[in-house]
């Protein structure tokens, strides 16, 4: 009798895959696009456990999580060891954004001497801890999948979680911006208005906005697989921009990708 | 005298990073430290030698749950400084786009990182449970604030179309017309929210505080005004 009362008190509890979220430096802005998904945000929580997500929640569950999405990159000697010990407690470890996935605007620093930075920047420069560079995810440890953009896009990130809830590739585009604006239907904006366009050398994922609202691209997703930058370079030059406007141009938001960093490094040297 | 210490290392719901430290003494407050530790970013400093129209969409980069304030606050630094004002249709468009802003972020404020606390749980997700309507009133209200920010400015997080002097390309009138149902809608849900929240218990608490504000004669101070205070203080944001 006990026995079968206990086998109907305990009913086939599905288990729910828990999702962690963490921050290095950042803005907030790619973990905000999780809360910003207003109309699937209650059926996400259905399928999955936000086991730790301290912008959203005070509940942490403890590890191993079976998802973890980390935003940020690593600027401070302590980050340099929590993002391992991240690592540690994820079954899949997503990076989301350009600082996770590239070092972010802050990266910037890399280019510079931070020494210099912290005096002009703090007052009391002792009370500052910080590394000479900013850097990716990667550079510290093994990263299953990287989000692209500056911020990403929430569409890109339903569809990540969705494939890793059904054990599957992400479907997200390696093509270029241009292609997204053929898609589109927007007149080149390079070709049309000799606007400085980083269209051709950058992934898409935004869905070429910046081009439709009559700006060039400014790189926001990072390079695109197998990019040409040394030809776009050669683009700019000749519509008239200065070597410093183009270098500037790839230091930007992934300026430490290599594919931008190198670019930017051959027009600095000359 | 028997004393207490709470220690909260990583604050939850907060836009940020931070902890807290309290020490009690018997029933009396001996101490309470507030520590920042995000981690410094630079602005300042890489900011020198960039082409000053850059500015606007690398300041955004500072917060992406208020990028707009950035946007604008840099905008209206180079503009003070190239001697323009941005006036008429330009400025209504700039106080619509950041009053979406307003909408998205002080929606999220509410719903998600406050009221959880005045009603006892530990996330808006879990008090959805017992309170599904006011959840979905506030997720609607912040998606209407999202929808203005995408119209005007291309996307919700770091919108693109803010520039120097306005904007790269001002909205059809028809595509403004389509917000204005949910905007109206938005208005008595927010009239909804002032009576709930004025529900929350309080405590009875007075400290004499020094508040300050913006404030602006003609409207609602959102992107213009001086910076006043409740002690006296009045002094002008741009121009100094």
């Amino acid at each position: 009798m006990v026995i079968k009362k206990k086998q109907k008190s305990l009913p086939h509890k599905k288990y729910k895959p828990k999702l962690a979220v963490f921050k290095f430096a950042s803005c907030d802005g790619c973990q905000l696009s999780l809360l910003d998904c207003e109309d699937e945000l209650l059926a996400v929580t259905g399928e999955i456990e936000i086991a730790h997500f301290l912008e959203a929640s005070r509940r942490v569950l403890d590890g191993p999580y079976d998802l973890s999405l980390v935003e940020g990159s690593i600027t401070t000697p302590h980050d340099a060891k929590r993002i391992r010990d991240v690592r540690k407690i994820s079954r899949t470890l997503v990076t989301i954004g350009a600082c996770a996935t590239a070092g972010g605007i802050q990266a910037l620093r890399n280019f510079k001497d931070v020494k210099e930075f912290v005096s002009l920047v703090y007052a009391r420069p002792q009370y500052i801890s910080t590394l000479a560079t900013s850097t990716p995810i990667v550079e510290h440890v093994p990263v299953d999948f990287e989000l692209r953009g500056c911020p990403i896009n929430k569409s890109q990130l339903v569809e990540t979680i969705s494939a890793f809830l059904q054990g599957r590739k992400p479907q997200t585009p390696t093509s270029s911006v241009c292609m997204e604006c053929k898609r589109r239907g927007t007149v080149c904006v390079m070709v049309a208005q000799q606007m400085a366009c980083m269209g051709p050398v950058t992934q898409d994922g935004c869905g070429a906005i910046c081009p439709a609202y009559n700006r060039g691209c400014y790189g926001c997703f990072g390079p695109k697989e197998t990019t040409n930058t040394e030809s776009l370079a050669k683009w700019f030059l000749e519509m008239g921009m200065k070597k410093e406007e183009v270098m500037r141009t790839f230091r930007g938001f992934n300026g430490y990708a290599p594919e931008f960093r190198q670019e930017s490094e051959r027009q600095e040297m000359g | 005298m028997k004393s207490k210490t709470i220690k909260v290392n990583h604050l939850a719901r907060v836009e940020g990073e931070g902890a807290l430290d309290i020490k009690i003494q018997g029933k009396k407050l001996k101490d309470v430290k507030l520590r920042i530790y995000e981690p410094p970013r630079f602005f300042e400093a890489f900011l020198r030698g960039r082409d000053f129209r850059e500015v606007p969409d690398i300041t955004a980069r500072i917060c992406g749950i208020c990028p707009i304030a950035y946007e604008l606050g840099a905008s209206y630094a180079m503009e003070d400084i190239c001697g323009i004002k941005v006036e008429g249709q330009l400025r209504a468009l700039r106080r619509l786009i950041y009053n979406g802003e307003w909408i998205e972020s002080h929606v999220l404020h509410v719903y998600m990182l406050h009221a959880p606390d005045f009603l006892g749980y530990q996330d808006a997700i879990l008090m959805a449970k017992d309170y599904p309507e006011v959840v979905k009133r506030g997720l609607r209200m912040k998606k209407i604030g999202n929808e203005v920010l995408a119209l005007l400015g291309g996307r919700e997080i770091h919108p693109v179309n803010l520039c120097i002097g306005g904007f790269y390309q001002v909205p059809a009138k028809q595509k403004l017309r389509t917000l204005l149902d949910n905007l109206k809608w938005g208005r008595d849900a927010a009239l909804e929210t002032v009576t709930w929240v004025a529900q929350f218990p309080y405590e009875d608490l007075n400290v004499d505080y020094e508040f300050v504000a913006m404030r602006h004669p003609d409207e609602y101070a959102v992107i213009e005004g001086r910076l006043v205070s409740n002690k006296g203080m009045d002094i002008p944001i741009r121009g100094i």
